[in-house]
């Protein structure tokens, strides 16, 4: 399988990362090479094999909730490396257009 | 001065307990030898010496046998969360973060008492092989500062082997531990998935990511361990089991001729085939033969699925990454673009000004390799081939207690020479004896083994999960009696 422009343009609109024209090309050619080599997969027999999603076989240890916040930092040192902040909210430009 | 800083760290907790040294004139010690190195780019920040971190009075209280790691200065790979210290991961998205709590890793490294001397550079987000990747520039390889120092954890690596520290934290995912360990003639450890909290890692693959430390010795990297490692209900990956003390084997061990006798060491034939540099496979030849003379027994092992290995952590790494990295969107913390007209507007820009090319490129092959129509024929599919991978460890393990090759193809390249701009590809083959213990969440440890055309090469050694102890133990005997890893990069005085 290839990548063609109008693929890269879909997959930079999904991820939210923008290229510019000229950057298009380049990007595209060096994804098809990574392609090329994750199409030998395509060549190892993996009938009856089960994905293996954890190394540790599945597990998902789920702990009761404090009744208290646990976090040891406050609000206002979340709000230390926030951009733009007001009234305890984080501010960002207009969402509907 | 020089002697200090080559010490190992018992050495350094020896002075500190007889008082020849005081802890605040070992963090000078090293601090000045970071400050002298500072062209090779190692580290992000060197901390200003700061009292309230020091406790002179350890000799009496700390310290010792109860606490080697008192007032022993360590390095932080730019990946652990610190409320004290920027954490950008080499990346601009994140040039001035720094984080409302401390990483596990830290913590651990606090309460044991060690002094932070700075932050070390790394590739971006954990994702390279080379140290070029870093958006605040490359990091140089001590032993020739023409050469990369390997990647992801470049500036731990180089840190250590320049002598600026003893120890440092470092992270790995396909390599990026054991590699750079090789390139700079140190020894890292990259411990059994689970074994290391990744509360406060910032995260590139979740199910490959795993934190461990470089340092001049596999003693140095027992000690460290023991900081580090632990159970901590905050990552729900760690494994719940006791803690262990990783230098009670190597305490254990005779440093007899005979020491490694009856260990079975597995010689894997697919590290030992094309692609692999023939002096460097000379050197580990050498290495293996050392083991022998110790009294090991060779057996020759078969892992059929190697080849697929690189392409399956390639799809399953940058599905997570796409997955991971989703989070630096530019509205709660880190880089935020300006003049964005819309939310996502700013999203886009942000994203693009603040990733770099490599970090791009997974995040692209992650998303399609996860899209409708391919997930079944490449993620699902490289799930599978993650688990043939694993049998065919376990299955070797039935004849083996370790395994051994060269943990490289080939000693460090020059800066620039691989243009992974336009072959990427080039640069992920210098993992491909590394990312096969990744997908198995192995434990495995890479030490120096000899030199090639004048620059360092590793001796891997990958254990069964859980046999970090074995695995240090071996690694130990082989350095009672040889003394690569005692050597210095020629700049260094020795």
């Amino acid at each position: 399988m290839a990548i063609s422009d109008s693929d890269l343009q879909k997959l930079a609109s999904l991820t939210r990362v923008r290229l510019s024209d000229d950057e298009r090309q380049p990007v595209v050619d060096s994804l098809n090479s990574i392609l090329s080599l994750i199409d030998e997969l395509q060549q190892i027999d993996v009938e009856a094999i089960d994905a293996m999603a954890h190394v540790q076989g599945s597990h998902n240890p789920l702990r009761t909730r404090a009744p208290e916040p646990t976090a040891a930092y406050s609000q206002e040192q979340v709000f230390d490396n926030a951009p733009q902040q007001q009234d305890g909210h984080f501010l960002v430009p207009k969402v509907i257009e | 001065m020089s002697e200090l800083i080559q010490q190992d760290i018992r050495g350094l907790q020896s002075l500190l307990q007889k008082g020849e040294v005081k802890p605040s004139e070992l963090f000078a010690a090293f601090r000045a030898q970071a400050q002298a190195q500072e062209s090779l780019n190692a580290f992000a920040a060197i901390n200003e010496f700061d009292e309230s971190e020091f406790d002179e009075s350890a000799a009496d209280n700390n310290g010792g046998d109860n606490n080697p790691l008192a007032n022993i200065p360590i390095a932080h790979k730019s990946i652990f969360c610190s409320r004290r210290h920027v954490s950008h991961c080499g990346s601009n998205i994140l040039k001035e973060f720094k984080s409302p709590f401390d990483s596990a890793v830290v913590e651990r490294c606090t309460a044991a008492g060690m002094p932070v001397l700075g932050m070390t550079h790394m590739d971006e987000f954990a994702m390279g092989s080379s140290g070029e990747h870093s958006a605040f520039g490359a990091t140089a390889n001590p032993w020739n500062t023409a050469y990369v120092p390997g990647g992801s954890s470049s500036g731990s690596a180089a840190a250590v082997a320049a002598r600026c520290v003893p120890i440092a934290t470092a992270t790995d995912t396909g390599g990026s531990i054991r590699q750079p360990a090789a390139f700079c003639g140190v020894s890292g450890i990259k411990p059994t998935y689970g074994r290391v909290s990744r509360w406060g890692m910032v995260a590139f693959a979740s199910s490959f990511d795993q934190g461990g430390v470089i340092a001049k010795s596999a003693e140095d990297c027992a000690l460290g361990l023991n900081a580090i490692a632990g159970f901590d209900e905050r990552d729900s990956t760690s494994l719940q089991v006791a803690d262990e003390d990783f230098t009670a084997a190597l305490a254990d061990s005779s440093d007899s001729p005979d020491s490694l006798k009856g260990v079975r060491v597995g010689i894997p034939q697919e590290f030992f085939q094309e692609g692999l540099d023939s002096e460097v496979g000379a050197r580990v030849q050498e290495a293996i033969q050392q083991l022998q003379k110790m009294g090991a027994v060779l057996v020759e092992v078969s892992l059929p699925s190697f080849r697929f290995a690189i392409p399956a952590y390639y799809v399953l790494t940058c599905a997570e990454a796409s997955s991971n990295l989703s989070r630096f969107d530019g509205v709660r913390y880190g880089a935020r673009a300006e003049d964005a007209e819309s939310l996502g507007d700013m999203f886009e820009q942000t994203r693009s000004q603040g990733f770099g090319q490599e970090v791009k490129r997974r995040i692209f092959i992650g998303a399609y390799v996860l899209s409708y129509g391919y997930y079944d024929a490449y993620y699902r599919r490289a799930m599978k081939v993650r688990q043939i991978i694993s049998n065919d460890f376990a299955r070797v393990f039935e004849q083996c207690d370790v395994l051994a090759g060269p943990t490289t193809p080939n000693p460090a390249f020059k800066l620039n020479a691989v243009d992974d701009e336009h072959d990427p590809v080039a640069m992920y083959q210098q993992d491909i004896y590394t990312v096969p213990v990744n997908l198995a969440g192995l434990p495995a440890m890479s030490i120096p083994c000899g030199l090639v055309r004048e620059l360092p090469v590793g001796l891997q050694l990958i254990a069964p999960r859980m046999c970090e102890a074995r695995l240090l133990s071996v690694a130990h005997q082989y350095q009672t009696t040889t003394d690569f890893h005692r050597q210095s990069p020629p700049s260094i005085k020795a």
